[in-house]
């Protein structure tokens, strides 16, 4: 489906370029109808680049359309892993935890401001940097070091979640319920008997091993 | 004493109808994070006249479905539509004169327990669409052939608007149903309680922080041992 948008949002340039030539006009959209898959917010640095190859001759549009299939597999790799495995979750689980610490809306204020300025201060570079050096954006997103920002945001994400679940024994008053801080020891315990687990591998007597 | 089912189809179709602009954020339009649980709950638990019930429902979700991602070919649960469908039910039911008026964490989690059952369902139904708007595909080269034009635009483009459609039409079915569905059970599982039972449903609330710990789990790997240690312990400083 993705390569429909890409057909979509790239027909005002064919347009301008081959308008007067129908046949070719087609063909040239067409041309860009063919598979399309990658991370959607990196397919802005996709576009930038096609655009800029597009603008300069027919050839050169043929040779980034072949060049694209390989940079989609990359940037879809990249924008999955910083995307989806690091920012999603780490403006989430802070968001999370700004409710169970002060409940209101403050958390929804945070999950999309936090999240769409990343997200889009990273789209609108890498499609007008793409557009303007083409092939070049490959070293201005190599500059950001998006593995290390995304092994800090896993940090962050994981120190919010233990904040959380220790935050929503007050939220939902289980201490009065369950009478002193019981709750908060049962929590400690599981979390420390299931950390354990997890770090020596014990298999689960509920899982079946072949 | 019944609550009136006219109020529920009401508010049912309003939830789905609007609320589900919220899921087309996932896929198909922006991905501004307004398809994540905790916007699109609070979204539905405002249309059903109650957003923070829906904000509650959605940061639960939030955390139990935070670790699942689409990465590659795999297609996740659609939390969006579960969110939608657990939010408005919930608000709805708060709503409503005729409810029995439980706390709200307990309402809370009786309406997980009759949505999150349809998380099978929703996975089918974004396959649904998906394997729809593929076949869009096609069509689009054939009339691209055939040389329609819509204006300066080739009509087959506008095709893209399809699958915008697809996903709408879907969605409000879905949530729709799902809501119908638990609207029906929950407070059939609130009726059923006896009240010498609803000391330890109080309890219960203890199974909020365990969905938390398997957040915390899923997002738990060796190198972030620190991490759940400083979280762990701060904590345990601001607490005792």
């Amino acid at each position: 489906m993705q390569c429909l948008g890409l057909a979509y949002a790239i027909y005002p340039l064919l347009e301008k370029l081959y308008g007067r030539d129908v046949e070719r006009l087609k063909r040239r959209t067409r041309a860009y109808l063919n598979c399309f898959n990658t991370n959607p917010y990196m397919a802005a640095a996709i576009l930038g680049f096609l655009v800029h190859m597009e603008s300069q001759s027919e050839e050169m549009g043929d040779q980034g359309l072949y060049l694209s299939s390989s940079l989609a597999a990359l940037y879809g790799a990249i924008g999955d892993n910083f995307f989806w495995n690091g920012l999603k979750p780490m403006t989430s689980a802070v968001a999370v935890m700004i409710f169970f610490w002060h409940p209101g809306l403050s958390a929804i204020l945070f999950l999309l401001l936090a999240y769409n300025l990343v997200h889009f201060g990273v789209r609108y570079t890498v499609f007008f940097c793409a557009l303007h050096r083409g092939i070049g954006v490959l070293e201005k997103i190599d500059s950001w070091r998006l593995p290390l920002v995304r092994e800090i945001m896993g940090y962050i994400t994981t120190a919010s979640l233990a904040v959380t679940v220790f935050l929503m024994v007050g939220y939902f008053d289980l201490q009065s319920r369950f009478g002193c801080n019981l709750p908060y020891l049962l929590l400690l315990l599981l979390i420390a008997v299931l950390w354990w687990r997890k770090k020596f591998g014990v298999v689960s007597p509920f899982v079946k091993t072949t | 004493m019944w609550p009136d089912l006219s109020s529920f189809v009401n508010l049912t179709a309003r939830v789905s109808l609007l609320g589900v602009l919220c899921a087309l954020d996932r896929t198909a339009f922006l991905q501004m994070m307004f398809s994540r649980p905790l916007v699109a709950a609070t979204f539905a638990g405002a249309l059903a006249g109650n957003w923070e019930i829906g904000l509650l429902l959605g940061v639960t979700m939030e955390l139990y479905y935070l670790s699942e991602i689409p990465v590659g070919t795999i297609i996740p649960t659609d939390d969006t539509l579960l969110a939608l469908a657990a939010g408005g039910t919930a608000a709805t039911l708060c709503g409503l004169p005729q409810n029995v008026e439980p706390a709200p964490g307990t309402l809370a989690l009786v309406v997980l327990l009759t949505v999150l059952p349809w998380a099978a369902f929703t996975r089918k139904v974004d396959s649904w669409v998906r394997e729809r708007n593929a076949q869009l595909i096609d069509e689009v080269e054939t009339s691209l052939l055939a040389g329609q034009n819509t204006g300066s635009r080739p009509a087959p483009l506008n095709f893209h608007l399809h699958g915008l459609f697809n996903f709408y039409v879907a969605g409000v079915l879905a949530v729709g149903l799902m809501m119908m569905s638990s609207l029906i059970l929950a407070p059939l599982l609130l009726f059923l309680v006896p009240d010498w039972l609803r000391p330890l449903t109080d309890r219960l609330l203890l199974i909020f922080p365990l969905l938390g710990i398997v957040g915390l789990l899923n997002n738990m790997n060796k190198k972030r041992q620190l991490a759940v240690f400083a979280g762990v312990a701060a904590s345990l400083l601001f607490f005792f």
